[in-house]
């Protein structure tokens, strides 16, 4: 049989025969497998646990612990995927399977807002001296005025009073700035601030939190009067290679942290200013004085951390920080012919402190750190000199356990070791009343000083609380031996809370507390080698009220009264005292002693887009010298008011703003000065201590945010402008040369200060 | 630490203060003022009585009369933060008071330039009580306060420290006093007439002013030094470009564009100390 096929019908046919052998070669449907990850927008964070939609197909996937997917028998062809998280942007995003499912998928979500807000935690998990207040540092990164350093956001809580000037110091409820120490994970450092106070002594993102501790705080600390602020630096990330760079109108770095094999992880960021050229740029016209070596500051931090054993974790912590300003007074300065040349300060330190951390048991875990470093200072004016050159080993320990179920005990101890060498020679100089005598008034003084001191102290802590009952009771103490003054000196402690319910609490805190003297206070040629340690007794009751009753809005009301005694302190004498058949100046004594008494409120607010604050602190700080007449201390503020308030706004602007208002600090008058004929200058004809004060201080600062989120990256700018309404802020008595008439130096202008941030 | 930071902060105010203020400027010759106290014998030994000149100024106190009491103590500890005073002391010894004496030297038209009532000064030997041989070595201070009084109430309290030793010893003279005998321009030649344009003035120093001396440390030892002479240049009319100058240089003078009323001089007068107790001065009336 013959088949006669025309032409179009065998093109037909052989079309068809070509169908049904590519149907026979692709099987059935070619379904695709498509894999990829689940991402936050800017930051790359991986987004585990996350249902993913893909239309029209209606399938849903769930990510896995690393942000990673795979779907399977997806059709080919266009399709959608779809992913609705809370706090997220919704993604919609039109894809196409192809054979063999191409290549790996990711998928960016952005955050609803990447403005974050500072906030303060209490007393919860976490935290166990009842005193104390824990500022999360990734949380306080965008108060106005703080210049993003969590560390300088401290002076925003209740019972700090404003520093004065560029001062950055932390004045604690009532005490001197030098009652107060600054440690880095528990070990002491020199400085916590830059020169000027511009910026903390560590980059603000490698901080986890900034402890802050006032009166009745837990016996893990002592040797200071007044308080402690302490730093405590962050677990580097593991999950991925990331950092940031940044530049603002001081000073530039960057911060770069990532995973080290499976268990460790590392973070070294690095600053370095260049306000000085800033400066030299502002004094280019002033021919009297050139600045040699223009301010800077530079610092860095590294970190580095691992998981030793499943019971073993070892951390490592190198700080590294200097500050120098060079300046040559080309003729002696008008108010004083002793300050002229060459002007020169060197401030400088490092620390290494490895951390091991052993899990004994359940209820028993053990830490150990130790601090290895080394401080400078060098102060050159003129011809005078101070030379300072310090090793420093410290060490801390601490035992919790739980003793039983109702019963948590932590021992521990902390030693600081120093070998010091100081090499001076400048005049004594008096600053009786806050009033500063010219220099050229003082008498020259010269040593070579060798010295070891040695700190130990020994501590223990008890929490006891029985299951269900409304008390806890903190009974607790140490003892703290200092070599130079030959002192052993026990100080109890004690914390006392009682739970009314869930919201509402009261806490009673108390103890005495002891600081040694300054090395200069103990000196032979400078100081009186028979000071002892200036003590303290503390209280303060503390009542909190958390009216959010488990939501997320609403208010936080914490406050109380604090007092503390203060006593033995250490003071400046002018007597002149007979010390081996020779007359001499006595220099300092124990005579001083002093009274604060206080309350501090804060209310903290959060209703979303709104979050705030509102401090308050009204005290009474006063002062007995040696001749035993009472006088308001020179840092006394009676109202301190500070309140922050922040919006958060679409598209990732925030913009947040500070109030503050302070008490002008104390001051003395002076209406007359004594011409000194061989030094040709007045000097100072002092009344009453501290009977007058400086004027009210006003501020408002603002702050404006915004981010831009791209994939794999973000960039910040920000514009933080500090005294907004230009209000002239009397910071510093500026007298007549004959002290008969006077005039203020106020603090700085509007200052509008931006910065750049790239993170990635 | 502290008190680096407030030498620190110290510093800079003074430095880089910039309020802008109205504050009498120090070496501008007007009120009442007492310049320097030159004490014919900065540094001797207990028993000398040493002459105290004082260099006074009121220019524009249009020939008010002046008076002064004056006193002396063992030094209470001014350079520690003692007040300057000798009231309360029990080494006080009043030299002139409790009433007043007549301030003389110090007349038309310029009222400014050493009062030839000078003050004596007896330094006791009380002075060296709980020293010891080094200190006394080194020197002890003795308080000299003088006090100046205008018929109208105004008044200024001065002091001088005078080095009461027991120099010569260990190779250790005892200091004298600088001097200045012109007043130079910048072509090297006396600065005697006002001139119109702006000139570069020097105090030219005596012979020996600036003393190369051993000063003796607190263990006994003795370390070669040169003395850094300070001129303070107080003007009556016109500015200078810096108050103070060091050793040799020179200071910038820019006279004024009209003479002074009443028939009054421009007046220059700088004052050198050698930092130790030293001083002197040099009065140009031009």
């Amino acid at each position: 049989m013959r088949i006669d096929l025309s032409c179009r019908s065998r093109i037909v046919l052989l079309g068809l025969v070509f169908w049904l052998v590519g149907m026979a070669w692709a099987g059935p449907a070619s379904a695709v497998t498509i894999s990829g990850q689940l991402l936050e927008r800017g930051t790359k964070t991986p987004l585990p646990s996350v249902n993913i939609y893909l239309l029209p197909d209606k399938r849903k996937i769930i990510t896995d612990l690393e942000g990673k997917f795979t779907v399977e028998n997806v059709s080919p062809g266009p399709f959608s995927w779809v992913v609705n998280l809370a706090g997220y942007e919704k993604l919609e995003k039109k894809d196409v399977a192809d054979q063999g499912g191409g290549k790996a998928r990711q998928l960016y979500l952005e955050k609803s807002s990447y403005q974050i807000y500072e906030t303060t935690i209490y007393g919860k998990a976490g935290k166990r001296d009842d005193s104390s207040r824990t500022l999360k540092a990734s949380e306080f990164m965008t108060v106005p005025g703080a210049r993003g350093d969590p560390v300088k956001a401290v002076q925003n809580l209740p019972g700090v009073a404003r520093p004065n000037g560029f001062s950055s110091q932390v004045i604690i409820e009532g005490s001197a700035p030098q009652d107060t120490r600054y440690w880095i994970d528990g070990h002491e450092v020199p400085i916590i601030f830059h020169f000027g106070g511009l910026t903390s002594v560590l980059t603000p993102e490698s901080i986890d939190r900034v402890e802050y501790l006032a009166a009745g705080y837990g016996p893990e600390y002592g040797r200071a009067l007044g308080g402690q602020v302490g730093v405590w630096t962050r677990t580097p990330k593991k999950d991925r290679l990331q950092g940031f760079a940044f530049m603002d109108i001081f000073n530039a770095g960057g911060l770069l942290e990532g995973p080290v094999g499976e268990k460790g992880s590392f973070l070294i960021s690095a600053r370095q200013s260049y306000i000085g050229a800033v400066l030299r740029r502002a004094l280019k016209n002033n021919s009297s004085l050139n600045f040699t070596v223009a301010p800077q500051f530079s610092d860095t931090t590294a970190i580095y951390e691992t998981e030793l054993t499943p019971r073993d974790h070892f951390k490592l912590v190198a700080v590294g920080s200097r500050d120098q300003l060079e300046f040559l007074f080309t003729q002696p300065v008008k108010q004083d012919p002793s300050i002229r040349g060459k002007f020169n300060n060197v401030t400088a330190f490092y620390r290494l402190i490895p951390e091991w951390t052993h899990k004994h048991s359940e209820s028993t875990r053990s830490r150990f750190s130790l601090g290895f470093g080394r401080d400078w200072v060098r102060f050159d004016a003129g011809s005078d000199y101070f030379y300072l050159s310090e090793y420093v080993v410290s060490s801390r320990g601490e035992v919790e356990t739980q003793v039983s179920s109702f019963w948590k005990s932590y021992a521990g101890f902390d030693n600081r070791y120093v070998w010091s060498g100081v090499d001076l020679q400048i005049p004594s100089y008096n600053t009786a009343g806050g009033i500063g005598s010219p220099l050229s008034t003082g008498t020259l003084q010269a040593a070579h000083v060798y010295k070891r001191s040695d700190q130990l102290g020994f501590y223990l802590r008890n929490v006891l609380h029985q299951p269900h009952s409304h008390w806890t009771f903190l009974p607790g103490g140490r003892v703290d031996y200092y070599n130079d003054t030959g002192e052993t000196i026990p100080v109890p402690r004690l914390g006392l809370r009682y739970d009314v319910d869930d919201y509402l609490n009261l806490r009673l805190a108390g103890g005495m507390y002891s600081q040694r003297p300054q090395d200069q206070e103990t000196d032979s040629t400078f100081g009186n080698p028979d000071v002892k340690s200036s003590r303290a007794t503390h209280i303060a009751l503390t009542a909190e009220k958390d009216f959010r009753e488990g939501s997320s809005d609403g208010f936080v009301l914490s406050g109380g009264p604090f007092y503390k005694y203060l006593y033995k302190l250490v003071v400046p004498s002018s007597n002149l005292v007979v010390r081996n058949g020779a007359t001499i100046p006595e220099n300092f004594a124990n005579t001083g002693s002093g009274r604060v008494l206080g309350g501090e409120a804060l209310l903290k607010m959060n209703f979303k887009p709104w979050t705030g604050w509102l401090s308050y602190t009204a005290s009474r700080s006063t002062r007995t010298d040696q001749n035993g007449t009472n006088y308001l201390f020179r840092y006394d503020q009676t109202n301190v008011l500070t309140a922050i308030a922040s919006l958060d706004l679409p598209r990732n602007w925030k913009i947040s703003g500070r109030f503050r208002y302070t008490t002008g600090n104390p001051i003395t008058p002076v209406t007359s000065g004594t011409f000194d004929a061989d030094a040709d200058v007045y000097v100072p004809n002092r009344g009453p201590f501290y009977s007058d004060r400086l004027g009210a201080f006003y501020q408002l600062d603002v702050r404006f945010d915004k981010k831009w989120i791209y994939d794999k990256w973000i960039l910040s700018f920000y514009l933080d402008i500090q005294n907004l309404t230009n209000h002239q802020n009397p910071e510093v008595v500026r007298f007549a040369y004959n002290y008969q008439s006077s005039t203020t130096v106020n603090d700085l202008p509007i200052l509008p200060t931006f910065g750049i941030k790239g993170e990635f | 630490m502290t008190k680096l930071i407030l030498l620190t902060a110290l510093t800079l105010l003074f430095g880089l203060g910039c309020s802008k203020d109205n504050l009498p400027t120090y070496i501008q010759l007007g009120d009442l003022r007492v310049l320097a106290l030159i004490a014919d014998q900065p540094e001797a030994k207990p028993g000398t009585v040493v002459n105290i000149t004082p260099v006074l100024s009121d220019t524009n106190g249009n020939g008010r009369a002046l008076t002064y009491t004056a006193e002396a103590c063992n030094d209470p500890g001014v350079g520690f933060g003692a007040n300057p005073t000798c009231v309360g002391s029990a080494t006080r010894v009043v030299i002139v008071g409790p009433t007043p004496a007549a301030v003389t030297g110090i007349s038309a038209p310029d009222f400014t330039g050493a009062a030839t009532s000078t003050v004596p000064v007896t330094l006791p030997a009380t002075v060296f009580t709980n020293t010891t041989a080094i200190q006394q070595a080194i020197g002890v201070a003795y308080l000299f306060v003088y006090k100046l009084t205008a018929a109208d109430g105004a008044n200024v309290t001065a002091f001088k420290r005078v080095v009461v030793s027991t120099k010569p010893i260990f190779g250790a003279a005892a200091n004298q006093n600088p001097s200045i005998t012109a007043i130079l321009n910048g072509n090297g030649t006396a600065y005697t007439t006002l001139s119109t344009d702006k000139v570069f003035l020097t105090a030219q120093q005596g012979a020996g002013s600036a003393e190369t001396f051993l000063a003796i440390q607190g263990d006994g030892s003795t370390v070669q030094q040169t003395e850094q002479l300070i001129t303070t240049w107080f003007i009556s009319d016109g500015s200078v470009d810096s108050f103070r100058t060091l050793n040799t240089e020179a200071v910038g003078y820019v006279p004024p564009t009209s003479l002074p009323p009443n028939g009054r001089h421009v007046v220059i007068l700088p004052v050198i100390r050698d930092g130790r107790g030293g001083e002197a001065f040099f009065k140009q009336a031009l």
